[in-house]
């Protein structure tokens, strides 16, 4: 078996709080529900698998004696309010898993049934088989329909939200920067520093 | 083959940047000497992703020779020394640009058919030297045929058309590999197609527009309906930098496409963490993730006039 600290990617002397930030870190990546309807689903459960295991031999290696909490499963895509719905039986299969039976259904809706909930559910379907561009228009288009439903909106959010998590955290690598704030904290370290050999950087403070 | 798979240079490392060229000039010289002279005017930036993930992928670290080309007969060039990771590259491309050009004539219509017609005697001659492959010739093949069949039915959605070309190139990608590596690479050849397919469809919306030719962007949009509403002039700047007015698609739909082929790439990422990088040049793995995390979606960003 390979180091379990090189699995982790963190030093041997890393402290308990590292360990679980990069293993954390790790599982979010290899997590299942990444790889959901995709061929690599057993290259990352093996993946997952090797993570668990050198984060449980450190574990035992440090004599912790626990095993860790486990990265817990994201909720479902689509939320189960009770509000009521002309498509009841549409959820209740999307929510036992049979989304090619609710897919049926959908399709057999003939064009003047097709609202705004029609092109949700529509929409999650497609989703649920990876069809991301087709998906985006029916979720875009129930939001359009009804621009006040919140399930369509966060819906949408959703897909706004995961493409700007593309390329993480390669995209979102830390320049050495100056921001405002710096630039204000020094002026303001500048000025106490001036004061005190009882000259005055900034006047009004 | 399209040329839309390249890194974003901006934000790349000075020795990234000149592994990459190196790695373009090598290949562009080892393409003379596996498929002829006349493959290398087929060199993309695409093949050069190719053989780049290919190493990253297989751990073999590219040898830096200097050598004078043709092209530049001045100055000796850096070239990656050729392996077989380019022998592949250049039999894979001969195949894939000879496939691609017979589709196109059994297909496009106008210039681009003409130019097809033009092309196929040299690529035909190429692909006789990239000997052996046969069996990816015939799976790449069928792949684009069935595409074929649904873009002339006039399929309505953009993500099984997609599909189809992410098979072509999945199937190119994993050519030759095995267990887990073929797994690795046929998901990242896949992500690679559907975006390449999608970004070609961004690309010639207007033009297909006017000439009435099929275009699943246009389908899925508009349906059978009215595509003039789906288009506007917009302004935006080229990979120059100059300022240009043309009708593109309208920046709602640029958006819409644009959100979803980012929600897409992410199984391309999700492929990706799966690659052992500490095998490779350091330099190498770096020029995968630029292009994947931002020179591609730059390239879309571009295609669909969104700054």
């Amino acid at each position: 078996m390979k180091d379990p600290y090189t699995i982790l990617g963190v030093a041997r002397n890393a402290t308990d709080d590292e360990i679980k930030k990069a293993y954390r870190a790790l599982a979010r990546k290899y997590h299942p529900d990444n790889y959901a309807n995709s061929n690599l689903a057993d290259v990352a459960e093996e993946k997952m698998k090797e993570i668990n295991e050198a984060y449980d031999a450190i574990q035992n290696e440090r004599a912790g004696g626990s095993t860790g909490s486990h990265y817990g499963s994201a909720g479902g895509f689509y939320s189960q309010n009770g509000t009521s719905s002309d498509f009841a039986n549409v959820r209740r299969l999307m929510n036992e898993g049979h989304f090619s039976e609710a897919e049926l259904i959908l399709d057999a809706t003939p064009q003047s049934g097709r609202g705004a909930e029609w092109n949700f559910l529509k929409g999650c379907v497609l989703l649920k088989r990876g069809f991301v561009f087709d998906a985006q228009k029916y979720i875009e288009t129930a939001a359009y329909l009804d621009p006040t439903n919140l399930e369509y909106r966060e819906a949408k959010q959703q897909m706004r939200a995961n493409a700007s998590h593309y390329g993480s955290p390669y995209t979102t690598r830390q320049y050495s920067s100056c921001s405002s704030c710096d630039l204000c904290s020094t002026l303001i370290c500048a000025d106490c520093l001036c004061e005190c050999c009882g000259g005055d950087l900034i006047r009004c403070c | 083959m399209f040329g839309y798979i390249r890194p974003l240079v901006g934000q790349m490392l000075v020795s990234e940047n000149e592994l990459y060229r190196s790695i373009y000039c090598g290949l562009c010289r080892a393409m003379g000497q596996h498929t002829g002279c006349a493959s290398r005017l087929s060199l993309s930036y695409d093949f050069v992703f190719l053989a780049a993930f290919r190493a990253a992928l297989l751990g073999i670290p590219f040898e830096i020779e200097r050598h004078r080309c043709a092209v530049h007969p001045l100055k000796k060039r850096t070239m990656a020394k050729d392996s077989d990771v380019f022998a592949y590259t250049a039999r894979a491309a001969a195949i894939l640009n000879f496939a691609k050009l017979k589709d196109d004539i059994a297909d496009e219509s106008g210039r681009k058919r003409l130019r097809a017609k033009m092309l196929v005697p040299g690529a035909r001659a190429v692909r006789r030297r990239a000997d052996g492959m046969g069996d990816l010739e015939g799976e790449i093949t069928k792949s684009l045929t069935a595409l074929s069949a649904l873009e002339n039915e006039g399929c309505a959605s953009l993500d099984e058309t997609a599909e189809k070309f992410g098979d072509v190139l999945g199937t190119v990608f994993a050519y030759g590999l095995t267990n887990t590596e073929r797994c690795i690479a046929h998901e990242v050849g896949r992500a690679v197609g559907r975006f390449i397919y999608v970004t070609d469809a961004a690309d010639d919306a207007a033009d297909d527009a006017v000439s009435g030719q099929y275009n699943p962007i246009l389908r899925l949009y508009a349906g059978d309906g009215d595509v003039s509403s789906l288009l506007a002039k917009r302004t935006f700047s080229d990979r120059g930098g100059r300022t240009q007015t043309r009708t593109r698609l309208t920046t709602d739909i640029a958006e819409s496409i644009y959100i979803s082929a980012l929600n897409d790439l992410s199984k391309l990422q999700n492929a990706l963490e799966l690659i052992d990088f500490t095998r490779c040049q350091p330099q190498t793995a770096g020029i995968i993730k630029n292009i994947a995390y931002l020179g591609m979606p730059e390239e879309l960003r571009r295609v669909l006039a969104l700054t």
